[in-house]
């Protein structure tokens, strides 16, 4: 079966030119040789701990970030050898759900504009428009009603659901979830797992979820890839990853993982 | 009877409210526990349960637009809301010590890790010059900072989220506090060093005969961690029990619900997680005072005789 997004080789280099990151001089490889398939209808989680390189590869995918070598194929067509105007084009089918409810919307904009933006691509304009966005709305549970309001008059959990119907409201193909829950409360956090899995099933999505949360990853994804310091590590359908992990690192990272049960101690510390 | 067993920290019927201009905030409302001596206490909520809060009035340390407006907080028997300002200075640090969960805001950009530790040694312990040094060089070796020696010198920058949160431990331990207060010290931390900085808690609790007070939303942090455990909702209480009952017989509608809605990775594939949809009513609401329905096991009035 032909992969929806390829990615091969792709690398990232950071130069430092203070000390922040290291030496004058030094460079970080965030993302170092990193290879990988994502195929329609499947959802990747993409799991690491800080400074693995996953966000980073989330947004070359997408071009937010120009890479240093390597290729990402979307759709057959080259992502980095696109010009402008089909950069824009192919940017409809894929969006992005980002970490931050809190700074991914312009403030002064109503929730009803920031869909409406996303419908304007798709040439909605008026009256239909308005309905696109109450039809989004509903879509992950929001009163239409919340339209002519402001980002900043929800909760987390809210302006998280928000930003899903934006990245849906261009009808993409593929979507790429950056840590999309890890700043919500446990219960949000639960009902916007519960609305993933159902759009992601009834639109029949591709999403790449990156995450560092193991356990959230194992009831979204079809498929996991882990990454440590640039490089993938270890990439398993869910199923064998978690049950019959193969690498050390992987193995390290579900042991450290504290288990909510009392009566079975997580591995204990020499 | 009971032998011994004063407990160390008694709270009692705390009630702290935020003035704001657009109302009064009951942030935290009846909260009453104890903690005793090598006693690990978990804090359990959501944002505006009021567990931070919480922590923060048994050190005074809550600003306006917040007031304790109530309550009592017995350190080793004496009310520590009737202490002057200088004598509570004397408790914190000394006898009850905090550590917070961004080590990055918490600690000095312009000073370094030594800087932080000796002020804690001079204010506490009156530890000058080479003797503070060595001390806080011992300071960062139980907290497992290897090259401590150099480390000392380095500012908080050049350190990674794990090693500050260590910095932090280790100012924290320096005066030999009878309790440690962590308010979700390991929530900003990758799981592996968490679950190295959990084990370094563990293990100085051992060693030093240390309460801890842990306040975290991580029900798995709270299986491994806590002998007995609060769950805050809204500013109170609703359920407190040993770690063993919290898990196995859960009473609380809330605490139910809780639970069953955490993925863990037992959790099946592609399946939805259980949510959470309690909420209490006005007759629940006036009617939320703890009741004993086991041996260390109570739980909101209401929800004991339903």
């Amino acid at each position: 079966m032909k992969p929806l997004v390829r990615v091969q080789d792709l690398t990232k280099h950071f130069a430092s030119k203070s000390g922040m990151l290291g030496k004058a001089g030094e460079v970080v490889k965030a993302v170092d040789g990193v290879s990988f398939d994502i195929f329609e209808g499947e959802v990747l989680g993409l799991v690491g701990e800080s400074g693995s390189g996953k966000s980073t590869t989330g947004r070359l995918i997408l071009r937010l970030l120009d890479p240093t070598s390597g290729t990402v194929t979307f759709d057959d067509k080259d992502v980095f050898g696109l010009k402008k105007n089909d950069l824009r084009e192919l940017r409809k089918q894929m969006q992005i759900v980002f970490q931050d409810p809190y700074g991914a919307f312009n403030p002064r904009m109503t929730v009803g504009s920031i869909i409406g933006e996303a419908l304007e691509l798709r040439g909605l304009r008026g009256h239909e428009k308005s309905k696109e966005v109450g039809r989004f709305l509903e879509m992950v549970q929001m009163p239409s009603s919340i339209a002519n309001r402001y980002p900043h008059e929800f909760s987390g959990g809210q302006r998280q659901r928000i930003g899903i119907a934006r990245a849906l409201a261009v009808e993409p193909k593929f979507i790429v979830a950056d840590e999309p829950v890890s700043a919500l409360d446990v219960s949000t956090q639960a009902e916007i797992v519960n609305l993933l899995l159902d759009l992601q099933k009834r639109l029949s999505l591709t999403m790449l979820f990156i995450s560092h949360d193991l356990s959230v990853v194992k009831v979204l994804c079809d498929r996991v890839a882990v990454m440590q310091y640039g490089k993938l590590v270890e990439v398993a359908d869910s199923q064998t990853l978690f049950n019959e992990p193969q690498m050390e690192y992987t193995k390290e990272l579900l042991a450290a993982i504290p288990i909510p049960d009392p009566t079975r101690a997580r591995r204990k510390a020499a | 009877m009971s032998q011994s067993s004063t407990p160390l920290l008694s709270v009692r019927d705390l009630e702290t409210k935020f003035f704001t201009d657009d109302g009064v905030v009951d942030a935290v409302s009846n909260v009453s526990f104890d903690i005793g001596q090598r006693e690990i206490l978990g804090v359990v909520g959501e944002s505006g349960s009021g567990k931070s809060v919480t922590s923060l009035s048994v050190l005074r340390l809550v600003s306006a637009p917040g007031k304790i407006t109530g309550g009592e907080i017995l350190w080793k028997g004496r009310d520590l809301l009737k202490l002057s300002n200088a004598e509570m200075r004397k408790i914190r640090g000394d006898d009850i010590a905090m550590i917070f969960q961004e080590p990055m805001t918490s600690l000095n950009p312009l000073y370094t890790v030594g800087n932080h530790i000796g002020e804690a040694l001079l204010l506490h312990q009156g530890l000058k010059g080479q003797e503070a040094r060595a001390r806080a060089i011992q300071a960062l070796e139980e907290v497992g900072i290897r090259d401590a020696a150099n480390r000392i010198d380095a500012y908080p920058h050049q350190l990674s989220g794990g090693m500050r949160q260590r910095v932090m431990i280790a100012i924290a331990l320096s005066c030999n506090p009878d309790l440690l207060i962590a308010d979700e010290p390991t929530t900003a931390l990758d799981v592996t060093v968490q679950a190295k900085i959990l084990d370094l808690m563990r293990k100085l609790r051992d060693e030093r005969e240390m309460s801890i007070l842990l306040i975290t939303h991580n029900m798995g942090i709270v299986a491994e961690m806590c002998d007995r455990v609060a769950v805050m909702h809204r500013g109170k209480i609703v359920e407190m029990a040993t770690v063993q009952d919290i898990f196995a017989n859960p009473r609380h509608p809330y605490t139910q619900q809780l639970l069953k809605s955490i993925p863990t990775l037992e959790s099946a594939p592609k399946t939805k997680l259980a949510t959470v949809s309690w909420h209490p009513t006005d007759e629940q609401k006036a009617n939320s005072g703890l009741v004993e329905i086991a041996p260390g096991h109570a739980v909101s009035a209401w929800a004991a005789a339903a």
